[in-house]
């Protein structure tokens, strides 16, 4: 069991390093908040470190059973489509809120749905909660990246928002809901922008209703992911879980 | 299904629009003895904005149709200049190559004659034709039994056992089928209009890229196609600006276009007069496997959103993907199943699909300004070879070695064939030039080295060529492109362009990686070991190499141990899992073999990397050197040559490239090099000598690649090996 974990861990790192060489693009690495991947040794070790990690969690895997095996590989896969989807739509306004959380899915979703099952797999083989495991996790990774999204563009009131993501170009769910309720402030993206234009979207964002729609999905999609438990035993855990990752903060839209 | 209206005509394929993709596609229809039926609602001859350029692939299509009378009778180009950076840059000329034939040279006719010519050449085929307008499919149950259409006001309906939809980019078809989905990614404008001039034109086709506009740059390019002797088809075509950004005017970018022309190049095309009117429309670059089908309705052309998404060239899309619906719809007849045309155009047409838009948009947000990059000039240049036929788009392997090597056996060739399909399949992805790069990567080098060692593993180990064995050999290529990845990468970071590369391979290296991890295995918790300790040992030579960057004082050792990890490991990989598909369990002797192989092929390759020009390695000559990386060659060079040592100890540039590789040359160092090569090669021959008759002799040939790469390459001791092996 503990081999399955450690190659959820060391593949989620391992595209972490790789995200860090995507950052959020080639301005938000140097106005926000994205990796440096010189302070890493350059983006050749960066690439070469989260290749290493991804060989060595195949070896890893690869001792919990041809079935663990599989549903590795199939999540691998997507957690990098995902990635492929989310660099198209860089500095796009374009991009529609539906492709933005299907990439969430993909994403977030693929990882906790992937552990879920290893878990399931690895205790209790022949139980039937596969599909709701996969479900809960699905939605779950999706409100966790909402939510994500909505912190950071809300800001923690002494450190501001943080916008480096939005620097460089990566539009997340509650900028795509703004659009679709004030479309002129499409006419600010589609470039880097400086701190001063930076604070006015975000502004925008805040007061064309941006982060509520968004805080409203994200708890759409948390009781979508406990219902998705219901009828199956032992779930008191995970319900809590997924309570605590998107908990609510009384300064935040929820 | 509602009362239809009145039965007016019926035919067993209707092909709705009568362009180059739905004349083809009835023609090669009619060949077939199908009766077929083309509804258009223009009379011909008929005007269209673009496509006067026919590129040595539409030439080449067209004469096998049998239609090479219609290029014949065209204006033969000659040659193609690029004038990048309004001439401030380079001036590039690019002829065709010259094993290409002087007939599939490219040509320019005006797209009245062409459609016309085409819509005859169906005819005379036994197509009918009938001028009407097609309404959409006339559907039942799921299924099209044939085409709604208006005459006179009258609706009417074609009854059909299957349709070929290729009415043009804004295909009405695509929309009544529901399949035309969200307009995203590239968009494409183009806008031409002839010109009469009194100088005589040269038959050469002019680029000029990027647009100047305004006193800044659009994402785009003008031409100028000479359609007769004094007569030119003056036009530009633009990627469009992110959404909420304004359009420009495309008929001010014209005008701004042709003054510029007047101004700089009045010695070139004379005075450009009598100008005809405007043509102008949007260019449908948008392809996705998932979107060429409903059914037993097939698209083609613009229709199936078939453009290049690059140069905007459609004219050889339409022509090729009609031809293949012909072959889907035939097929469907015959079996009732539709068949994948969708996957069958993806594979034939790597460039398709991807989304350049993000390249313009990156391209924006660094100057400021809606701007190309100096990626996309040199993204763009390339085309332009292609266009012209210096690099054919074709992403069969058949010329590569290795697939010439095992064609001896029709189940080999087979066999790597549709693992060659297989990798584009699990390769396609929208990023800008992805497929492209990556699948050059799989033709280069000799070609799918990696996916032909795991079949003829399987072979020698007594297993079948199915399923197992396929994906096996695929997911070998797969790991084997990781290696050509992240070597792609800069080690420089800052700017938007070295950002974007480095994205890019760091992307484009996992997806390989995990579509290898991915894909369905016989044992499949041993391959996912085996690939993994696989990707470390490959990622642990390649940190060696990058640790090592400019140590002259690197050693031997060191240089072999990661020339072991990096390119030993791929083929001893590949030769594993091949051997696992056929269910061996002990799979070390193979293993070997393949490691052996590995290493003297890249053996091979360094020492071309000295020796030979770009014409034979695409590759700047020298980049390994100017990249402070030091294979075993250098190695051997720096252990020999204590002057040496002092110059590589930092980067080298300029002229002084070319003087370390004329002195490693001399120091001797390739024939060490070139003899260590031998002996792998010696050991992998005696390892497979051991295997089964048949797939002995291809397992000691694949060992000797090397040596085929080397010859006139090396003089002393290693053409005297390579004589004596030959």
């Amino acid at each position: 069991m503990s081999e399955a974990a450690s190659a959820v861990e060391m593949l989620d790192g391992a595209l972490h390093l790789h995200d860090g060489l995507l950052g959020a693009g080639p301005h938000g690495v140097e106005q926000g908040d994205g990796r440096e991947p010189e302070r890493d040794g350059g983006p050749v070790a960066t690439a070469l470190a989260g290749a290493w990690l991804l060989g060595r969690a195949g070896e890893i895997i690869s001792t919990c059973g041809d079935e663990a095996a599989e549903i590795w590989g199939a999540a691998a896969s997507r957690l990098v489509r995902a990635r492929t989807l989310e660099l198209e739509d860089l500095y796009d306004a374009a991009r529609p809120p539906a492709r933005c959380l299907a990439v969430a899915e993909m994403r977030s979703g693929s990882l906790l749905s992937l552990a879920l099952r290893l878990g399931e797999l690895l205790t209790a083989p022949g139980q039937e909660a596969t599909e709701a495991l996969d479900a809960f996790g699905r939605q779950l990774g999706v409100a966790t990246e909402i939510r994500a999204d909505v912190a950071a563009l809300h800001g923690d009131g002494e450190r501001g928002p943080k916008t480096g993501r939005l620097a460089g170009g990566s539009y997340p769910l509650p900028l795509l809901y703004s659009l679709e309720s004030d479309p002129e402030l499409a006419g600010s993206l589609g470039k880097p922008l400086d701190a001063e234009a930076l604070s006015a979207v975000v502004e925008r964002v805040g007061a064309t209703g941006g982060l509520e729609r968004a805080a409203e999905e994200c708890r759409r999609r948390l009781v979508a992911a406990k219902d998705a438990l219901a009828g199956t035993e032992a779930v008191e855990p995970l319900l809590e879980i997924a309570d605590r990752v998107v908990a609510d903060r009384e300064d935040e839209p929820a | 299904m509602n009362d239809p209206p009145p039965l007016i005509d019926e035919a067993e394929v209707v092909v709705v629009g009568g362009g180059p993709a739905g004349s083809v596609a009835a023609a090669s229809l009619a060949e077939l003895g199908r009766d077929v039926l083309i509804a258009d609602q223009s009379s011909f001859p008929r005007d269209k904005p673009c496509g006067d350029g026919l590129t040595h692939s539409a030439v080449q299509v067209l004469e096998e149709l049998g239609l090479e009378s219609i290029a014949a009778e065209s204006q033969q180009v000659e040659d193609c200049r690029i004038v990048i950076a309004h001439a401030t840059e380079t001036k590039g000329w690019y002829r065709p190559p010259r094993r290409l034939p002087r007939s599939r040279f490219m040509r320019t006719v005006p797209r009245r004659a062409l459609d016309l010519a085409l819509l005859d050449a169906a005819i005379e085929r036994g197509a009918r034709f009938l001028r009407a307008r097609v309404d959409g499919p006339l559907m039942d149950d799921g299924e099209a039994r044939g085409v709604l259409l208006s005459q006179a006001g009258e609706h009417y309906r074609i009854d059909a056992r299957c349709v070929i939809a290729a009415d043009g980019a804004t295909s009405r078809m695509r929309r009544t089928c529901g399949i035309g989905g969200a307009t995203v990614g590239t968009q494409v404008y183009a806008l031409r209009r002839y010109f009469t001039t009194q100088q005589q034109l040269d038959p050469v086709f002019d680029v000029y890229v990027p647009l100047l506009y305004e006193g800044g740059l659009l994402a785009g390019y003008g031409w100028v196609f000479p359609i007769a002797e004094r007569r030119a088809n003056v036009g530009v075509a633009y990627y469009g600006p992110p959404a909420g950004r304004p359009r420009a005017r495309i008929r001010s970018v014209l005008s701004s276009f042709v003054r510029e022309l007047q101004e700089q190049e009045g010695e070139r095309f004379g005075q450009l007069t009598h100008p005809s009117d405007l043509l102008g429309a949007p260019i449908a670059v948008q392809f996705s496997p998932d979107r060429c089908q409903l059914g037993n309705v097939l698209f083609a052309g613009e229709a199936a959103r078939a453009a290049d998404p690059l140069t905007g060239e459609g004219i050889s899309f339409a022509l090729r993907s009609g031809r293949t619906a012909a072959t889907a719809a035939d097929r469907l007849l015959t079996s009732g199943r539709a068949p994948d045309l969708g996957r069958e155009l993806g594979r034939q047409f790597p460039r398709l699909g991807q989304n350049l838009a993000l390249l313009t948009r990156v391209a924006a947000g660094a100057t400021e300004g809606f701007r190309l990059s100096e990626a996309e000039h040199q993204a763009f240049v390339l085309a332009i070879r292609r266009v012209t036929g210096s690099a054919p788009d074709d992403p069969g392997i058949e010329p590569t070695q290795v697939r010439r090597l095992l064609a001896s056996d029709d189940a080999l060739a087979g066999a790597l064939d549709r693992v060659n399909e297989r990798l584009l399949d699990s390769l396609r992805t929208g990023l800008p030039f992805g497929l492209e790069t990556l699948h050059r990567e799989v033709r280069a080098r000799g070609g799918p080295m990696a996916a032909a060692c795991a079949l003829l593993a399987t072979v020698a180990s007594d297993g079948e060529l199915g399923e197992a064995a396929i994906t096996a050999a695929q997911a070998a290529e797969l790991v084997a492109l990781l290696d050509r990845c992240f070597p792609r990468m800069s080690a420089r970071v800052g700017s938007d362009v070295a950002w974007l590369n480095n994205a890019l391979a760091a992307l484009l290296g996992d997806l390989a990686l995990t579509a290898a991890l991915d894909a369905p295995a016989r044992s499949k918790a041993r391959c996912v070991g085996e690939i993994g300790a696989g990707v470390r040992r490959i990622s642990e030579g390649q940190m060696n190499d990058a640790e090592d960057r400019y140590d002259a004082d690197r050693s031997l050792e060191r240089c072999s141990a990661a020339l072991d990890a990096r390119a030993g490991t791929p083929l001893c990989l590949a030769a594993r899992l091949g051997a696992i598909a056929a269910g061996q369990t002990d799979v070390e002797e193979v293993g070997s073999y393949g490691r052996h192989v590995g290493i003297a092929y890249q053996i091979s390759e360094d020492i071309r990397e000295l020796t030979v020009g770009e014409e034979l390695t695409r590759r700047r000559p020298g980049s390994d050197l100017r990249e402070g990386i030091y294979p075993l060659p250098v190695a051997y060079a720096l252990a020999a040559d204590p002057e040496l040592r002092e110059l590589l100890s930092g980067p080298v540039a300029g002229e002084a490239v070319e003087g370390v590789r004329a002195r490693i040359r001399d120091s001797g160092a390739l024939d060490e090099a070139a003899a260590d090569c031998f002996r792998h090669i010696e050991h992998a021959s005696r390892i497979a000598a051991h295997a089964p008759p048949g797939s002995r002799e291809l397992l000691i040939a694949l060992a000797e690649l090397p040596i085929r790469r080397l010859e006139g390459v090396v003089g002393t001791q290693a053409g005297a090996v390579a004589t004596a092996s030959g």
